[in-house]
């Protein structure tokens, strides 16, 4: 017979988010992809004396420190500068100005105040993505082009805002209750692009005889259908020597390229004392 | 039965269940059955239906619940069978309220003889508490 049915904790293997908040920032940001379960690990170091003469002294632990480790499948340089911890610095050099980028068009029943990512292409025969350092300029934004047109405007009727997840780098969020057609939602958008300059290429370098890491927070969230979350949080760590990995998987090699990551939490002693390395937070009925 | 509650719910959502074909005998009055058999009053070559049953044994030693299922797709064309397949898997995999389904999207069968029709299989595994 079953010898208990206490069962309401058990969770369901589904992968999680794992972002990374790197010193300075105020957010954390979604670092993508990952290949393989995210441990972390409570190390410390015990110190127990046994007495010759009388019973065990009590069990000490000093140097608490949260061992996480996982393999990233989406290599983004901003993400491994994040989780660098100032071992990496980004360089983005721009290429030429492109004037044959398509016009885009956001399909009937878009969803209002939802990121929309402006996908920019280098023209209509080269399907090339084209990514911009800044906020690409639109010639257009028209709601219903087709019916009656109105002119959306930027700040009122839509932002531009940077999205990691959008192609181009940048998402349009649309602000539908601005806008002056009824029932907006149920009309196309159809975007027409301006000359826009494209991020060429974004080198990543390393290399120097001495350096203080800069601390990195990462936080691994699941959560699941019903919005509920199971997230654990190593406030302050450091990558580890051998932490970052560069490879070129060769043609007979599986899977995508990727690259392992091994952190080391300490204790963030600004924190309150017994809460200074990690939390593991369970929202009620999360699965 | 076991499990087929969990599947029920997640396949009787609008994007799937505007796919089948109607059939007066089943609760949401699609062509949705929990059976291993299509129904003989079936039309195999233009009726669009999905049926579902266990693939493998229940293991009664877990100490939660673990099913694994066939979901069948199956319709009159290769595209249909697997547009339906494609959208099954889309909705349900990785979902799941208080439950998880985990899903494959496997090849589709090409039919036997005129009587038969195209079958794009998915199988899954549900995992309940």
């Amino acid at each position: 017979m079953a010898q208990t049915t206490k069962k309401g904790n058990i969770y369901y293997p589904d992968g999680a988010v794992l972002a990374v908040k790197a010193d300075g920032e105020a957010v954390y940001t979604d670092v993508g992809i990952i290949m393989t379960a995210i441990a972390t690990t409570l190390n410390y170091d015990v110190n127990e004396v046994n007495t010759a003469n009388g019973d065990k002294l009590d069990r000490q632990v000093k140097n608490m420190t949260a061992a996480l480790s996982f393999t990233l499948g989406n290599l983004e340089p901003a993400s491994l500068v994040r989780l660098g911890g100032g071992v990496l610095t980004k360089v983005d050099t721009a290429g030429s100005p492109i004037s044959t980028l398509p016009n885009q068009t956001i399909a009937a029943g878009w969803a209002d105040q939802t990121l929309i990512p402006l996908t920019m292409v280098v023209s209509s025969s080269d399907s090339t993505v084209v990514r911009t350092v800044a906020a690409p300029t639109l010639t257009s934004v028209t709601l219903d082009p087709s019916g009656t047109p109105e002119i959306l405007a930027e700040d009122t009727d839509y932002v531009v805002v940077a999205d990691t997840h959008s192609p181009s780098g940048w998402s349009l969020q649309t602000l539908s209750g601005n806008m002056g057609t009824s029932s907006p939602t149920t009309f196309e958008i159809v975007i027409i692009y301006d000359t826009n300059t494209p991020i060429a290429n974004t080198t990543v370098y390393a290399g120097q005889s001495t350096l203080v890491m800069a601390d990195v927070a990462i936080q691994v969230t699941h959560t699941d259908d019903d919005g509920l979350i199971r997230r654990m949080t190593l406030y302050s760590g450091d990558i580890d020597s051998g932490g970052l990995v560069f490879s070129f998987k060769g043609a007979n090699e599986e899977g995508i390229e990727e690259m392992p990551i091994a952190f080391t939490g300490k204790p963030d002693t600004s924190l309150t004392s017994g809460r200074q390395l990690i939390s593991w937070t369970v929202e009620d009925g999360a699965a | 039965m076991m499990g087929s509650t969990e599947i029920y719910t997640s396949l009787n959502v609008s994007a799937i269940t505007s796919l089948l074909a109607t059939y007066a005998d089943t609760p949401n009055g699609k062509a949705m059955f929990e059976d291993n058999v299509i129904p003989s009053d079936v039309l195999c070559k233009t009726d669009v239906t999905i049926n579902y049953f266990p693939s493998a044994p229940i293991d009664g030693g877990l100490e939660y619940g673990e099913y694994h299922y066939y979901i069948n797709c199956r319709a009159g064309t290769y595209y249909t069978s697997r547009n339906l397949a494609e959208t099954v898997f889309s909705t349900i995999n990785r979902h799941g309220s208080g439950y998880l389904i985990v899903a494959q999207l496997l090849s589709t069968v090409e039919p036997k003889d005129e009587t038969d029709n195209y079958n794009t299989p998915l199988s899954i595994i549900l995992k309940t508490r």
